[in-house]
């Protein structure tokens, strides 16, 4: 076969150079030795380390989202005022030669509108790039940042060296917005979109109360150009939740709760920005695929992964659940189902040219989270809810899917396939699971970030069910210290040897 | 003695898998077996726990086929002990079970019908990696015959399986060309010429020309007796329905008795007209339309 004859930079046949689960290693485990860091939410290589952006206490904080999700007992145990918990966002760096981790940022702390001097300036660091604005000596750390509802609005975060990080001049975004994460430098201009909003009344952790694309070519002003039209000009689109540079121009995938996601692309120039819609609808699938939650190029390719917010259900919007597709975009606007559901189209009959189903074939899996390319394969994480299932009403679900949980047995289930994914491909048709249960432990729900570097790919998970989480234990629940829980880093090379 | 590679027939559902392979099983030269679905795993473990949880009778055709080779008939008594023959060896590979069947049937050569693996490009890459030097015979048949015959079946069953459906609609709608398409597309796109493309239709007909093509494929003679018993597909040791513990593994096109409405309807195959499957009025996909003229229907 072709596939097998290709061989990569170092004259190994490709298939060598794939990871598998026995080539990674844990680097770092239980949030750092801090259970309250959820999610190693961004990263980034930068100066020979890799950074690791954390966001503090997502489960203790989803108990307060609305509509509240339908758990019981509350899967982790969490004081009933918020700010009883330091959720100071931390950045973490890890030096592969000394194959040590070091904090080298934690937030501020600012006088909140509710009067508290212990409130966060970030709550969470959704997003990093390295990029060399106009002003900047060289290449440096950008990282964007998630409020709290009671601080100011979100900030962009600097730092020339990797010790010291300081907002530049702030967005002008709306009080409502509390959070922005994807960060994409296009034409010499850095382009952000909010993402979170929130009030006093509750919060959207990935719906923004405005869904535009804003620019910005010195850094060191505060020259922030809207350059999109509100949902480009679907009020429909909720936020723009992706963007990526590709084939000459700069794409934003969007958040439709009403009609399904939608990809925009533009030949950027003056400011306001032309765009053009390249799928909508979610590609034909609607409301499943409400989400562009990952967008990633591919040899030759854009790499699109949908998703339902708030794991694969969005409860307020009454979407789902069901789980995430994948979709391959070419330069002329042309797609291809690879991960999916076959359905006639606009542009004509789609079947999943991968053979799997959506969520490669699993329901739980939501979305897929991030997607990453290294050493010329093609990585796709996940967001899997298996592990949430012993909290979960499941008297209220379908007969045929009890059945099919029954069959499973729940403690086989969990054990196998509790945990985010991993999967591979070097040809978008062919993927391979690198790991179906998080690395062997249930409680990574998420596969959130993923880096590619000279020393391996890294995997950073979401990770909520810390400090302690409930267990059943005869027919009473009680909560314990979770040596599992927390985020985690893995690190996959060639044999495992990094 | 060497054991010749086996004989793959690939196709989609529907398309006569089965009808053929009861066809060439009735040659001396030929030992064919119903679906086996060895190609969903690498291992017979792992296969054995697919069948588990499937809602499916998947394993049916791999029962059948152990119980009649080992232990000498087709009834529930042989059926459980291949269950149990399966179960004791989960480390074997299924290729190796394959080997294993193949060299059994010796010197006759393997046939084996399948229209799951074409669902699936790792699946066909797994029969690939494992037979490289099988030969295939890609069957085809008219959409609209194949079309009508799948949605006459599924008009009455409870579980349909997803990948035969058009999710546009809500509920999904069983739209037989799904699969044809991707099918037919997989088996093309991972043999290329290498697998033999053929008409079932012309089979069907019993036709010297269609039969004696077959043996060609094969790599058995075409003589005049064999060449008669292919006629008689259902003296076929496989033929009919199994016992009732493993009463599958043959396509429910030649198990079930479709009425005479549904079968006049699949006999006025066009490419042109809107698909009586479907409440849009709408007709062939493009794609579907063009690669069935590949295929010389019109």
């Amino acid at each position: 076969m072709v596939l097998d004859s290709l061989t990569d930079a170092a004259g190994r046949p490709l298939a060598q150079a794939a990871l598998s689960q026995a080539d990674f290693r844990l680097t770092a485990d239980s949030g750092f030795g801090d259970g309250w860091n959820h999610y190693a939410h961004s990263v980034a290589w930068f100066r020979g380390r890799l950074y690791v952006g954390t966001s503090r206490a997502s489960m203790a904080a989803l108990r307060l989202s609305q509509p509240t999700p339908r758990l019981y007992p509350w899967p982790i145990l969490a004081p009933d005022d918020l700010y009883d918990i330091d959720r100071r966002a931390q950045i973490w760096a890890y030096t592969p030669e000394t194959q040590s981790w070091r904090m080298v940022f934690r937030s501020p702390q600012v006088r909140g509108s509710n009067d508290r001097d212990d409130v966060p300036s970030y709550i969470g660091l959704r997003g990093m790039a390295v990029h060399q604005d106009v002003g900047d000596p060289h290449p440096c750390l950008y990282v964007t940042t998630w409020s709290p509802h009671t601080a100011h609005s979100p900030d962009l975060l600097r730092s020339e060296d990797g010790e010291h990080f300081a907002p530049v001049p702030r967005p002008p975004f709306a009080k409502t917005v509390r959070a922005f994460r994807t960060l994409q430098p296009f034409q010499g201009r850095v382009h952000i979109s909010p993402t979170a909003s929130g009030t006093a009344k509750g919060f959207l952790q990935d719906i923004s109360s405005e869904a535009v694309v804003y620019a910005n070519d010195d850094l060191r002003t505060d020259r922030w150009t809207a350059v999109s039209d509100e949902g480009f000009g679907n009020p429909d689109n909720a936020t723009v939740f992706e963007m990526a540079h590709y084939a000459g121009h700069l794409y934003g995938g969007t958040i439709n709760p009403v009609t399904g996601g939608e990809l925009w692309k533009t030949r950027g120039g003056d400011m306001p920005y032309r765009w053009t819609p390249v799928l909508t609808h979610g590609a034909g699938r609607g409301q499943l695929n409400e989400a562009a939650a990952t967008i990633c190029e591919f040899k030759g390719a854009l790499y699109v992964a949908y998703g339902i917010i708030n794991g694969g259900y969005h409860r307020g919007a009454n979407i789902g659940p069901s789980a995430a597709e994948i979709i391959r975009v070419w330069p002329d606007d042309s797609w291809d189902l690879l991960v999916g559901e076959a359905r006639t189209t606009d542009e004509g009959l789609r079947y999943p040219l991968s053979g799997f189903g959506p969520g490669f074939d699993s329901l739980f899996n939501g979305y897929v989270w991030r997607m990453c390319v290294h050493d010329g394969w093609l990585y796709a994480g996940t967001l899997n809810w298996t592990n949430t299932m012993p909290y979960l009403p499941m008297n209220l679900w379908p007969e045929d899917v009890i059945a099919l949980v029954r069959r499973w047995g729940d403690e086989n289930l969990l054990a196998r396939l509790g945990g985010a994914e991993l999967w591979r491909t070097n040809d978008g048709i062919y993927w391979e699971p690198v790991t179906r249960n998080g690395f062997g432990n249930k409680f990574n729900w998420g596969i959130r970030t993923l880096a590619s570097t000279p020393h391996g790919l890294f995997v950073g998970t979401a990770n909520p069910f810390a400090p302690s989480v409930a267990v059943k234990r005869g027919r009473q629940w009680q909560y314990v210290h979770n040596a599992r829980g927390g985020c985690e880093v893995w690190l996959g090379s060639a044999g495992g040897a990094a | 003695m060497s054991v010749q590679s086996p004989l793959f027939v690939l196709a989609p559902p529907f398309c006569g898998a089965s009808f053929v392979a009861g066809c060439l099983g009735r040659h001396p030269q030929l030992y064919a077996v119903p679906e086996l679905c060895l190609m969903m795993a690498d291992e017979l473990g792992e296969l054995l726990e697919i069948f588990r949880l499937s809602q499916g009778p998947q394993a049916d055709g791999l029962l059948r086929t152990i119980a009649q080779l080992e232990f000498g008939a087709q009834q529930d008594q042989a059926i459980a002990a291949a269950r149990h023959w399966l179960a004791q060896r989960p480390e074997w590979t299924t290729r190796r079970l394959l080997d294993e069947i193949a060299a059994r049937v010796a010197p006759r050569r393997l046939v084996v019908p399948d229209t799951e693996a074409p669902l699936r490009p790792l699946d066909l890459r797994r029969l690939q990696r494992g037979f490289p030097q099988a030969a295939s015979i890609h069957l085809t048949r008219h959409p609209w015959t194949q079309g009508c015959l799948l949605s006459a079946w599924t008009r009455d069953r409870l579980f349909v399986p997803p990948d035969f459906k058009d999710h546009a609609f809500v509920p999904a709608l069983v739209d037989p060309q799904v699969a044809w398409l991707r099918c037919n597309a997989n088996i093309e796109s991972a043999f290329g010429a290498r697998a033999v493309l053929q008409q079932v239709e012309a089979v069907e007909a019993g036709g010297d020309d269609a039969l004696a093509n077959l043996c060609r494929h094969a790599g058995v003679e075409a003589t005049p007796a064999a060449l008669a018993a292919m006629r008689d597909p259902d003296s076929w040791t496989y033929a009919g329905f199994g016992p009732g513990a493993a009463p599958y593994g043959l396509e429910a096109d030649v198990l079930e008795v479709f009425d005479a409405e549904d079968l006049a309807r699949a006999e006025q195959a066009t490419l042109a007209e809107p698909l009586p499957w479907r409440p849009d009025g709408s007709g062939f996909d493009r794609r579907v339309i063009d690669m069935a003229r590949r295929y010389g229907y019109g």
